[in-house]
């Protein structure tokens, strides 16, 4: 699958950048990776995408996107830390590198050295539109896509909508934002009485709005782009 | 190596639930073939250098090989079916009763836009009987970092290392209090198996309400979701019953210390 590059202009980091192709690289592995298992697990009577649970399934994307930005980029480390933030922490200098290989786990937590976080989205489901696992979602979707975060400090954003193509989970677009603050972020929210939720905050329409402006790449489809646009 | 049949003891001849025996013979071929899958995700993975069980993080394996289990479970037993809906429950439904068959077919299904689609409502919670799955690697000893340094020079449990040496205690956590039937599964990095994730024990029993503590909810600001655990009546009516056990020393000796019926 192709994608219509919306915005070529670089990643910009404190000392290091990512280019567009670089992006579109990670994107394509991610997507390859999605596609191999899709049809190797079939062929052993079990899709594994049939049993992992949507919301686990948005996170390893953006994972599995994570691990590939690293192979694509070598500026950037993945947060060793489970509760670390950012997912990408930029280690461009030989002070940053050391400070990643000799800092402990309360170093990962808020990397001082920053970098870029990742979050996934499948897009919130139109109230009375049905979707099943597996199904395309695009078009049944709500417009405002709703990337969440367990805080509000949330910047330098790279922001994934992930659709089923053919079954198999694709990056359908990718956005970027290193303008969010506080402010962008809805107020955090707690899980309800008896509710699996955790406590999360989601992109509010200011956030929304500077993701959307900053759309960078795109499925070559005119559905996914007038979508995205 | 792979796990077969005969790796593992048999305590019990079969499952009793709900007026049915279910073959032990036959849940422990469900084991097997769990195991069997998680290898070959493995194997799988590795060829496109991608760890999965890293990926999931420990946080989701113990759903994910739960859910393994269970369609491999209903492929076994053919008058049992995975609950359609993603937030049902129970997990898997007995549809033996052609008066329940008949429940599933007639209500549990609507078509919307041309599409066949599960009835929440109906499905969570389904009103007739079905098995709840749980599984879980066990708790950790208080004093586990301690240990783990001294014998290995690890900071942490790290996703591949066998936990048996640390194994304090087994907990089955959920999100409501009720009474249910529960087969609950232990696993572990199974250092036999090159160290995957790999079903070692199941047990099953009949709970009710009260053996389950009353449901906690998550404090602002924390990850952690609300739930309920079970109480130490609950864990005795579950580990005495034990049905399948991995036939090795070290497992089972554990598993008696821990309080399960081997």
């Amino acid at each position: 699958m192709e994608y219509k590059v919306i915005d070529d202009s670089e990643i910009q980091l404190s000392n290091t950048s990512v280019t567009i192709e670089q992006l579109i690289k990670a994107v394509k592995q991610t997507n390859d990776k999605f596609e191999k298992i899709y049809h190797q697990t079939s062929k052993m009577n079990l899709n594994l995408f049939d049993v992992i649970d949507f919301r686990v399934l948005s996170g390893v994307v953006g994972e599995t996107f994570v691990t590939e930005m690293c192979l694509v980029n070598p500026h950037f480390k993945k947060n060793p830390s489970l509760d670390g933030y950012p997912d990408l922490l930029q280690v461009s200098t030989p002070e940053m590198q050391r400070y990643f290989e000799t800092c402990d786990d309360s170093g990962y937590i808020k990397f001082k050295f920053g970098g870029l976080e990742v979050k996934n989205t499948f897009g919130t489901k139109k109230s009375k539109s049905f979707l099943m696992k597996g199904d395309t979602r695009v078009g049944n979707i709500g417009k405002k896509l709703d990337w969440k975060a367990h805080h509000q400090d949330t910047n330098y954003l790279v922001a994934l909508l992930t659709d089923y193509v053919d079954g198999v989970p694709q990056i359908a677009s990718l956005f970027y934002s290193s303008e969010l603050c506080v402010d962008d972020w809805n107020k955090k929210q707690d899980p309800k009485e008896g509710s699996a939720m955790t406590s999360f905050s989601t992109i509010g329409p200011t956030g929304f709005k500077k993701l959307k402006q900053g759309l960078k790449i795109c499925l070559d489809d005119p559905i996914y782009i007038d979508f995205a646009k | 190596m792979s796990l077969s049949e005969k790796n593992y003891l048999v305590l019990k001849p079969t499952l009793d639930f709900d007026g049915l025996q279910l073959d032990s013979k036959i849940l422990l071929s469900v084991v097997v073939d769990t195991n069997k899958y998680i290898q070959e995700l493995y194997k799988l993975f590795d060829e496109i250098e991608f760890d999965i069980f890293d990926v999931l993080g420990q946080r989701n394996l113990s759903g994910v090989v739960g859910e393994i289990f269970s369609r491999f479970y209903c492929l076994a037993f053919s008058d049992f079916v995975l609950n359609p809906h993603p937030d049902g429950r129970p997990d898997i439904l007995n549809i033996t009763v052609p008066e329940v068959k008949n429940y599933f077919d007639d209500f549990c299904f609507e078509i919307n836009q041309g599409k066949k689609t599960p009835v929440k409502s109906n499905l969570s919670p389904f009103k007739y009987k079905g098995i709840e799955v749980k599984c879980t690697i066990g708790d950790k000893v208080s004093n586990y970092k301690k240990k783990l340094k001294e014998s290995t020079g690890l900071d942490s449990l790290e996703i591949g290392t066998p936990r048996v040496n640390y194994l304090s205690s087994m907990q089955f956590w959920a999100h409501h209090k009720h009474s249910n039937s529960l087969l609950g599964l232990y696993y572990d990095y199974y250092e036999n198996s090159e160290c995957l994730p790999q079903i070692l024990a199941v047990f099953y029993s009949e709970l009710v309400a009260d053996d389950w503590y009353d449901v906690s909810v998550g404090k602002p600001g924390s990850k952690k979701t609300s739930n309920t655990s079970l109480r130490p009546e609950g864990k005795k009516k579950l580990f005495d019953g034990t049905i399948i056990s991995i036939n090795n020393e070290t497992y089972i000796e554990k598993f008696r210390k821990v309080g399960l019926a081997v």
